[in-house]
């Protein structure tokens, strides 16, 4: 047996990969054992005891590479050094050296004429134009883009219409077309659900509710946040849901937005009528009687609107677990005479708006910069007052900065202000994963939430903080680590958007009484 | 909503709050020190070590979190130079350089837990919870031991990483709860008298065919302490970018930073070491190490250290499923580094609570 060595100057490798390559080197055919480390003075120490330290090896630095094989009786050295070199400079394939960067939108589809959909997130002044193009070329559009003019968004969409496609957007964040998630999605399960949404971070609830129920997601279709005004007439809804009437997994339909403008929501109601599948209804403060009377399933939440669906389409016995009030008494046992306030601080505009009309029942004193009321609409600069909601994903708070599941910073500031207010009781916020978000939604708000519940003991306070994680088990951070994350820091965790409102709720119901 | 810019325009997601304030105001050229998938290691034009990580990476000292998948296929190659302006850096990769925009960054702050809450018999609890959780989710390698099927050489490695643990365990005992003295170059540790033996250089276990004695322990004309030379004899020992002795001492170095630590002897001893051996073990490591020090690890391990406070009043069943997540989590970085800083905070954990009672 003979051994031999060779030492790869400034040669760094991470140690997954030197493990790797030593696993292999140890696997070859004539090696009786490989040690692949770095040159510093202590592994040449254990090299020097076990007697195989050569003064090439002893001259190594700390940057470097050390490759000591001791080949099997008989082998060829040069042979199996030879292989084991090879280990060492075979790279693991780039993914990114297999991408393809087209310079136009016409030259993409050229290429890659199985392509029939096109993401377009370019500024605003030009997203038009490209959506155009695409919509020329035969690609269905989402477009992630704002500050499209209105005009050139009903133009769009009736280019789109007249063509058969499908035209997602200007800002439209969220999409799941044939199982994959576009811009900001989660990770579901394939299913029959369709959803047809106007609102993002509404239709992120929905599937990941739709999940949760052991269901799963045939199609989400957005249709930006527009869609349902008054004049863009709700022209991808109807699209949207004539598209699902034809789809063959889609057993039942969802429609999500927030509260359309009154001659949009008869135009919509009248379609379901001839979709020929049950489709549920939620819009956020909507009216019961409109959608029963269109012959649709009215829903009262998120929650509920993913409950009738899966209970329609999938599973009739499908139930979720009522409002565990203990917490609730214990949190209200803990606060003193003055806190008698909700603050909530949002990344998703329909989260924040389902709780925001959860605390509406309890009376009128709630403000928010997405108050319909405008008597009690706050903008970003504005001081809280009373039950207040803030959207930080409103064009308020994002002009110039990118969105709050991106950059957190201006909602973590605004949780350590309210912690400082005496007449806070309760704090309420979402946390978002999946595609898109913050790789550690949960991770990079801890440290305010301790220097929150920190200036709140200080005052001798106790300030509840209740978080909810919108996510699936499939999604990336892992949702029971987020919560498990949460919890560990003393914040109290719903289950869905619907409970978190209903949370604030009680709570509030109960300060207030007591 | 974001909007996407031409194709060398990179924007940093997130990032160490204070290498962004001081990238803020930088300008000068660096260098790229080493290039992986996930990480490139960049040089300031100090010479001091910073990190670009991938979309998906752990925030972590001296890192910024940049909005790339991943850096396979950017070109960059070591030694290349790296343009720092204030607010951006632009590296060499793609067609004109790549440059990063620091504007967007998220800041975090590695905020560390006190441990002041928990009692002793708590701090036993969570560090054997933890021991308990890192070998049942960790894999064997480095500090948890060679794995029956390992080569010999892998053995040789383990065996010398399990002597060095139980040298610093001793030298640690020894030193602490006794006077440390620092006065310039010379580092003088006496052995408590309350305590147990006195370790003496160079002779408190036999030598063996895997303990390497320490080279270059201590500089000539300079006096070396049995803590010094614990910490030598695991400082650089291990295969990896970051050996497994040094993640080892990362796991103690950061409890010793967290206030009302009986640790300080220790680290004092660590920071001399790193001091007068600026040589024996990677530039990363060292980093790593420095920055462990001054109480800043990555962003998984903070989290480990929250869950061991969130186990206060549990049994050792309930504790370890209070830390499970994270320290599944904290495992998951390098191939045995997780395990290894894992390792020494249990260590680190067991030493506190028995300086606790020493005081």
């Amino acid at each position: 047996m003979s051994s031999t060595a060779v030492v790869k100057k400034n040669t760094y490798f991470d140690s997954v990969s030197l493990m790797a390559i030593s696993t292999k080197a140890n696997g070859l055919d004539d090696v009786e054992q490989a040690f692949v480390a770095m040159g510093t003075e202590m592994n040449k120490g254990v090299l020097a005891n076990l007697g195989l330290l050569t003064p090439e090896l002893e001259a190594a630095g700390n940057g470097d590479l050390m490759v000591v094989v001791e080949a099997r009786e008989g082998a060829d050295v040069d042979t199996v050094l030879a292989a084991v070199e090879e280990l060492l400079t075979r790279k693991a394939p780039s993914a990114g050296d297999a991408t393809v960067t087209h310079r136009t939108i016409a030259a993409a589809a050229q290429d890659n004429p199985a392509a029939n959909l096109a993401v377009i997130a370019v500024n605003g002044a030009y997203a038009g134009r490209e959506a155009r193009k695409a919509l020329e070329n035969g690609l269905h559009v989402l477009l992630f883009s704002d500050n499209v003019s209105v005009e050139e968004e009903i133009a769009l969409k009736q280019l789109a219409h007249d063509k058969g496609l499908l035209m997602m957007g200007p800002d439209c964040g969220t999409a799941i077309i044939n199982n994959v998630g576009l811009c900001f999605a989660n990770a579901v399960r394939p299913g029959s659900v369709g959803i047809v949404a106007a609102s993002g971070t509404g239709s992120q609830e929905l599937s990941v509710r739709i999940h949760a129920l052991g269901a799963g997601v045939s199609q989400l279709i957005g249709t930006g946040g527009r869609d349902l005004s008054e004049e863009v007439g709700g022209i991808m809804m109807i699209d949207g849901i004539r598209a699902l009437a034809s789809d063959p997994t889609t057993s039942v339909i969802v429609l999500v937005s927030k509260p359309p403008a009154p001659s949009v929501e008869q135009k919509v109601l009248a379609e379901i009528a001839s979709a020929g599948k049950p489709v549920v209804v939620y819009f956020v403060g909507g009216s019961e009687e409109a959608v029963v009377a269109a012959g649709g399933h009215f829903a009262t939440g998120t929650q509920d609107a993913a409950l009738q669906a899966v209970r329609l389409g999938a599973d009739p016995n499908a139930d979720v677990e009522p409002l565990d009030t203990t917490r609730i008494d214990e949190v209200a046992a803990l606060l003193g005479p003055e806190q008698r306030y909700v603050r909530g601080l949002f990344c998703g505009g329909t989260l924040c708006d389902e709780s925001m009309y959860a605390m509406l029942d309890l009376g009128d004193d709630v403000w928010s910069n997405i108050q319909k009321d405008p008597a009690r609409r706050l903008t970003a600069d504005s001081p809280s007052t009373g039950h207040t909601f803030l959207d930080f994903g409103d064009d308020d708070f994002t002009n110039g900065r990118p969105h709050p599941m991106i950059d957190p910073s201006l909602r973590l500031a605004r949780l350590v202000e309210e912690a400082k207010d005496p007449e806070v009781a309760l704090i309420v916020m979402d946390f978002v994963l999946g595609f898109g978000a913050h790789e550690d939604p949960v991770g990079v708000t801890l440290p305010a939430v301790e220097q929150a519940q920190q200036i709140a003991a200080d005052a001798g306070r106790h300030l509840e903080i209740v978080g909810y994680v919108l996510g699936t088990d499939l999604d990336t951070p892992a949702l029971d680590e987020q919560i498990a994350a949460l919890k560990a820091a003393g914040v109290t965790v719903t289950r869905s958007s619907t409970e978190t409102g209903q949370f604030a709720r009680a709570l509030a119901r109960k300060v207030t009484h007591a | 909503m974001v909007s996407v810019r031409a194709s060398a325009v990179l924007h940093s997601r997130s990032g160490d709050a204070a290498l962004l304030a001081r990238l803020r105001t930088l300008r000068g050229r660096g260098r790229v020190d080493s290039v992986f998938r996930g990480v490139l290691n960049l040089q300031l034009p100090d010479g001091e070590l910073v990190s670009l990580a991938a979309r998906g990476c752990e925030n972590a000292p001296r890192t910024l979190i940049v909005d790339i998948p991943h850096w396979g296929g950017s070109g960059v190659r070591p030694g290349e130079p790296v343009e720092f302006a204030p607010g951006s850096l632009t590296l060499p990769g793609g067609h004109g350089g790549i440059r990063i925009c620091l504007r967007e960054s998220g800041e975090w702050n590695p905020i560390l837990p006190s441990l002041d809450q928990l009692t002793s018999s708590e701090l036993s609890t969570a560090a054997r919870a933890l021991r308990q959780a890192t070998y049942a989710y960790g894999e064997l390698g480095g500090m948890l031991g060679a794995a029956p099927t390992a080569a010999p050489m892998e053995t040789a490695v383990c065996a010398a990483l399990d002597h060095g643990r139980r040298r610093l365990v001793r030298a640690v005992r020894s030193s602490c709860g006794a006077p440390y003295r620092c006065d310039g170059d010379a580092v003088t540790g006496q052995s408590s008298p309350s305590g147990p033996d006195p370790v003496r250089r160079g002779s408190e276990v036999a030598p063996t065919a895997t303990d390497p004695t320490p080279r270059e322990a201590a500089a000539p004309g300079e006096s070396s302490s049995p803590l010094d030379e614990a910490v030598l004899a695991l400082l650089g020992l291990g295969p990896g970018l970051t050996p497994a002795g040094d993640d080892f001492l990362v796991g103690i170095a950061v409890l010793s930073a967290i206030g009302g630590s009986r640790l300080g002897p220790f680290a004092r001893a660590l920071d001399h070491i790193l001091t007068e051996h600026p040589c024996r073990t990677t530039l990363l490591s060292t980093t790593t190490l420095r920055e462990a020090l001054a109480g800043r690890v990555r962003a998984p391990l903070v989290d480990v250290l929250r869950s061991l406070t969130a186990t206060r009043g549990q049994s050792d069943a309930q504790a370890v499923d209070t830390i499970r997540s994270p320290v599944r989590r904290a495992l998951a970085h390098g191939h045995t580094s997780g395990a290894d800083t894992l390792s020494g905070l249990v260590t680190g954990l067991h030493l506190e609570k028995e300086l606790r009672g020493s005081l």
